[in-house]
């Protein structure tokens, strides 16, 4: 037991490990990127009633699930960092917010866009997209806490809470939202799909890509994060010689 | 025990507010004037003004609130109190208890009894603002509950509103929808009593739940 969890406890391991995953992260993430846009982008055929305009689809719905899918994953961090006092859960916390944030920043943007032709216009106070904004909200209030919070070991705790806190929130502020006013499409993934096998392999691809992408930047992060808070520990010494 | 602890605290908050009554008098103030600026930057029309009323007066309360949040905890951090109360753990939720109870007096009830003046200033019938008296009253625990969670988030922040706001009021959105909701249909003259059972609800809820997790911010804030 303790062999497989010192990975995720230890920073020397933690580092190890991250760093035999990462070209292997790398390739997986390559290959679906590249199906995925290809497929998507080329043979994909039009929608009956969207035409081309549909394909932003390969970019809004991943970045959509990706921003919900990092606030829950950091929430879940947040409960491992207060629980069992994880140093590695706290830094995945913190390290994901701002990828998080981009997400979602993604996915109104792309939601806007795709907005214009679709609906005529740039922005409406739908249910999901009102949503989505006050998830950004939400990231962008973790974000400006943490930094103005001085203590490290305080930082983490605190902000861990307003994590779990805005976590219990979303499914109120998401029912009261929805309940408020409505007008998105529904949601194009379902378990009975209702969109074509053609059109949604290469949605599924380009979800897989944008999970990667999320744990290729993350580990990046958390490494860079580990060397320069070990940087007093012999390890650290050993990694940057066979850096150099 | 516990009980005459609570006793002598909110005693002791309500002396406080009495002898420096600026401190729940400038929110007050704020609260009316809020409301004054929007017959300015609307239109001072009848219809107008009618339309947007409710909105108009929640925002304002939001606002005032948030004046009066950044020194909820943070005047007791400075003198030391609030570290004593944390040491002794008997102490702590009695504390917290009084400490909000004194600011639903010393704020809240000042705004709820200045509310109908607003409604009439901004021309609503006797009847909506009966309604918008009612979700005020039942809105204003969450407000506080969740307001103060904010203020022991940000004790150590020492930022001011700002901070406050952006972390306070994403988490009120759900609360403005259902009371303005009340609002609204009660104006077109439908049944409203399934929404104020959520309002309530919602209150319960926070009232269950946010006092422990202030407590626990609270201990990791004083440390």
């Amino acid at each position: 037991m303790l062999s497989w969890s010192k990975h995720f406890l230890v920073p020397k391991y933690c580092y190890r490990l991250s760093e035999k995953l990462l070209p292997w992260l790398t390739f997986v993430w390559i290959l679906s990127l590249s199906y995925g846009l290809i497929a998507g982008l080329w043979f994909a055929p039009a929608d009956y009633q969207q035409g081309d305009g549909f394909r932003i689809i390969y970019v809004h719905v991943p970045a959509a699930i990706m921003a919900m899918a990092v606030y829950s994953l950091m929430a879940i961090a947040a409960v491992l960092s207060l629980v069992f006092r994880l140093k590695i859960a706290a830094l995945v916390m913190s390290l994901s917010a701002p990828i998080g944030a981009a997400f979602t920043f993604l996915a109104l943007v792309t939601g806007s866009l795709w907005g214009k032709p679709m609906w005529g216009t740039w922005w409406i106070w739908d249910a999901r997209l009102t949503s989505v904004l006050i998830l950004f909200f939400l990231y962008l209030a973790f974000m400006a806490l943490r930094s103005a919070l001085p203590e490290e070991k305080t930082r983490d705790q605190i902000s861990a809470w307003l994590l779990i806190i805005g976590f219990i929130n979303i499914p109120i502020i998401h029912y009261s939202v929805q309940w408020w006013n409505t007008l998105h499409q529904g949601a194009s993934l379902k378990w009975d799909p209702s969109i074509a096998p053609s059109m949604l392999y290469p949605l599924l691809a380009m979800i897989l890509a944008f999970a990667l992408f999320y744990a290729l930047i993350l580990l990046q992060r958390l490494q860079t994060e580990l060397l320069y808070r070990e940087r007093k520990n012999p390890w650290v010494k050993e990694v940057i010689d066979e850096l150099s | 025990m516990s009980h005459s602890i609570f006793r002598t605290l909110l005693q002791h908050e309500l002396k406080s507010y009495y002898r420096q009554a600026a401190k729940c008098l400038t929110p007050l103030a704020f609260y009316l004037l809020v409301v004054c600026l929007f017959p300015f930057a609307l239109n001072a029309e009848k219809t107008v003004l009618q339309t947007c009323a409710a909105g108009i007066v929640w925002i304002a309360l939001l606002l005032s609130l948030l004046m009066s949040f950044p020194r909820l905890f943070a005047d007791d951090h400075q003198e030391g109190s609030l570290t004593q109360y944390c040491l002794q753990d008997t102490m702590l939720m009695p504390y917290i208890s009084a400490k909000m109870l004194a600011h639903a007096f010393m704020h809240i009830l000042p705004c709820l009894l200045l509310t109908p003046i607003l409604g009439l200033l901004l021309y609503l019938s006797v009847r909506d603002i009966e309604i918008l008296w009612l979700t005020i009253l039942l809105g204003s625990p969450i407000l506080l509950l969740i307001g103060s969670l904010g203020a022991a988030l940000t004790l150590r922040a020492g930022q001011g509103s700002a901070l406050l706001a952006l972390i306070l009021f994403p988490l009120y959105i759900p609360v403005l929808i259902l009371a303005l909701n009340c609002v609204t249909l009660a104006t077109a003259g439908r049944p409203i009593a399934g929404l104020l059972a959520w309002l309530c609800a919602y209150a319960c809820l926070c009232i269950a739940l946010i006092p422990f997790a202030i407590k626990a911010i609270l201990k990791i804030g004083v440390q």
